[in-house]
């Protein structure tokens, strides 16, 4: 067990390396002068070899890829060229409405995907289930900015039970911040929960044909406990290996449902990085989102040893 | 004339919504307690199918069950719900299956998967659920059980696992036993540890077995009384000696001479005669005797009609109109 924990734990080195020197070659591969891409158009020379000081573009590359991992290391991902905050800071005042955005999409949409996909695959056939499979499809084809004004123009506009749009921070209590996410959250999960919905149905369907569900009956156990305790814990991995994947998925989704919503959060920051091609909020943004998706696999891949003995060897 | 303790009349088995599959037709046979019926037929017979129907095991939507009597211990199961269903099995009867490897539930102990064979029929407290479990683990001589009982079904071997089911099956202490090929699965001498088991829980326990098999070597070794199908019904019936000595239906014969069998100091190997032709679809089956247009026997009026129910000895019946007689093998014939 604790073999296998330390094996994924150290296959997690690499992939840092990998994301950290892609990003960091992100201002070197693309056409031209890196400085004079960052100081804009209409900047002077001096500007321009301001700039190349200022971030030592002018070092050997080896050089620079060191410093900056060195940088990296000690959680200092630079100024904002734009601003002259450090990057680390602003990521720090955006992450909140992200992380419980991301988190409360997830709640939401396991609490949903899950009995919806098991109860479907337990009745296949029926017209409810048909129903069930048309309405995830529905789901993940709707783009997420239709669902979010569709919500806001109901919710919000018509029933008044949502702000329209918005960020109650946790600072102004929690209840306030959930209220404000709520319709986000919504629009989110309607993605999410169509995609975990579908594989849960598919992996239970395949679960509840095994020969081991057979067993379950021949002994005597009743519908509900075949479903709950022998057939549950087996659709667990394919499970919960869609809702890492599909964790990428929501926060692409993250970046356009709070434009909108007008959420301040690494979305928006991310976004507005690029329009004013804000490099070191860029590059700062990347690797706090590859880093969460890095641990989220990890996380994902130590949870088969929950389902499954058969990898805890 | 008392009861039997297992009676089936006129059992039929339909599949589809509108049973347009029916795969058993009209089975019918008895079983006393603490003996073997061996129920063979090649794959797609419907052996299995009438063995799960006993259980109730079948999807009441699309399966249509018909009988005239199915009782077990005074019981009529045509009556049962799926709720009664789920209280007979594991203590009214049990079944175990061909594939051990995917018959236990890969993500739950051995210990959990017994354990819950017990207090989903009674109420017993966690120890003496355990002392259960160790009971029966050490009657399966599975070694060091206390240990095993924290196994994962991977961590067993699959003839360990074949007894783990035996056990599961066993443990209530259920009358009847289906035991669905319990030993296609495993390898020759596995098999040989299998049957001597349940042959020795049988006479402790007083169990009757109904034993699917197509594994005639099987039979011999186990059996009692043999039903032998053909294409979802019955084709001929009797004791383990009927059939094997005086196998009177033209498949039970065709089976026999397809069995390898070795004497020894046998210095030619003697070629294995097959039946020709296969099973007829159950959607489409012919006219007249099922097997007629595959049998060695037929005349030509086995093509048009019907075979009747005769009975060849006490006890040993045939749906045959041109009964073999006595056991009159054709590998002379077709032997090169």
């Amino acid at each position: 067990m604790n073999s296998f924990v330390f094996k994924r734990l150290l296959s997690v080195v690499p992939v840092v390396l990998v994301v950290l020197v892609t990003v960091f070659l992100l201002l070197h591969i693309g056409p031209g002068d890196p400085a004079a891409m960052i100081a804009g158009e209409n900047a002077t020379r001096e500007q321009i070899e301001e700039i190349r000081q200022r971030l030592m573009l002018d070092r050997p590359l080896l050089e620079q890829l060191w410093l900056y991992l060195g940088n990296v290391a000690s959680l200092n991902f630079g100024e904002s060229v734009y601003s002259g905050f450090p990057v680390m800071s602003l990521i720090l005042q955006r992450v909140e409405p992200t992380a419980i955005l991301a988190i409360y999409t997830m709640v939401l949409s396991i609490l949903i995907s899950i009995p919806m996909g098991v109860w479907a695959a337990w009745r296949a056939g029926t017209t409810l289930d048909r129903a069930l499979v048309i309405a995830s499809v529905i789901g993940f084809s709707v783009p997420v900015f239709v669902i979010g004004y569709a919500l806001v123009e109901i919710f919000a506009l018509r029933l008044r039970w949502f702000p329209v749009q918005g960020y109650k921070s946790l600072a102004d209590g929690f209840l306030a911040c959930i209220r404000s996410l709520t319709l986000p959250a919504i629009t989110l999960a309607f993605l999410f929960s169509a995609l975990v919905a579908r594989i849960a149905r598919a992996t239970m369907l395949e679960v509840l044909s095994e020969d081991y569900i057979r067993t379950a009956r021949a002994k005597g156990a009743r519908n509900r406990r075949v479903l709950i305790v022998h057939a549950l814990k087996n659709i667990g991995v394919p499970v919960v290996t869609v809702i890492g994947t599909s964790f990428a998925a929501l926060l692409g989704g993250v970046v356009i449902t709070e434009s909108v919503f007008n959420i301040p959060g690494m979305g928006r920051l991310t976004v507005d990085a690029i329009l004013t091609r804000d490099y070191p909020v860029v590059q700062g943004v990347l690797i706090s989102f590859s880093f969460v998706l890095i641990a989220i696999n990890l996380l994902v891949d130590l949870s088969y040893a929950l389902f499954d003995p058969r990898v805890r060897q | 004339m008392t009861q039997p303790f297992l009676s089936v009349r006129n059992l039929s088995v339909s599949f589809g919504a509108n049973g347009e599959a029916k795969v058993v037709n009209g089975v019918s046979f008895d079983l006393e307690a603490g003996k073997t019926l061996c129920l063979v037929g090649e794959s797609g017979s419907g052996k299995s199918v009438t063995a799960t129907s006993l259980m109730g095991l079948h999807p009441a939507k699309t399966t249509r069950i018909t009988a005239d009597r199915m009782e077990l211990d005074g019981i009529d199961l045509l009556s049962c719900d799926e709720a009664r269903f789920a209280e007979l099995r594991g203590t009214k009867m049990a079944m175990i299956f061909q594939d051990p490897m995917s018959s236990l539930n890969p993500a739950l102990t051995i210990g959990f998967q017994l354990r819950e064979a017990v207090f989903l029929h009674e109420n017993l407290s966690r120890a003496d659920q355990d002392a259960r479990v160790l009971e029966v683990l050490q009657r399966v001589r599975i070694p060091d059980p206390e240990r095993r009982m924290t196994s994962y079904p991977h961590e067993l071997s699959g003839g360990m696992r074949q007894r783990v089911m035996i056990a599961m099956a066993l443990i209530c202490r259920p009358k009847l036993l289906i035991a669905d090929e319990p030993t296609t699965a495993l390898d020759v001498t596995v098999q040989a540890q299998i049957l001597w088991l349940l042959g020795e829980l049988q006479r402790e326990f007083g169990t009757a077995i109904i034993f699917i098999t197509h594994d005639l070597g099987v039979v011999a070794e186990i059996g009692d009384d043999v039903a032998v199908m053909y294409a979802g019904s019955l084709v001929e019936k009797g004791s383990v000696f009927d059939i094997f000595d005086r196998a009177s239906h033209g498949y039970t014969a065709g089976l026999l001479s397809a069995t390898a069998e070795f004497h020894p100091g046998q210095t030619a190997s003697k070629r294995l005669v097959e039946i020709p032709g296969s099973l007829p679809q159950f959607s489409n089956l012919p006219q007249g005797c099922n097997f007629a247009d595959r049998c060695a026997f037929a005349a030509p009026s086995c093509l048009d009609r019907t075979p009747d129910w005769r009975e060849v000895a006490p006890g040993h019946v045939t749906s045959c109109d041109q009964p073999v007689g006595a056991f009159d093998a054709p590998k002379k014939e077709t032997a090169r």
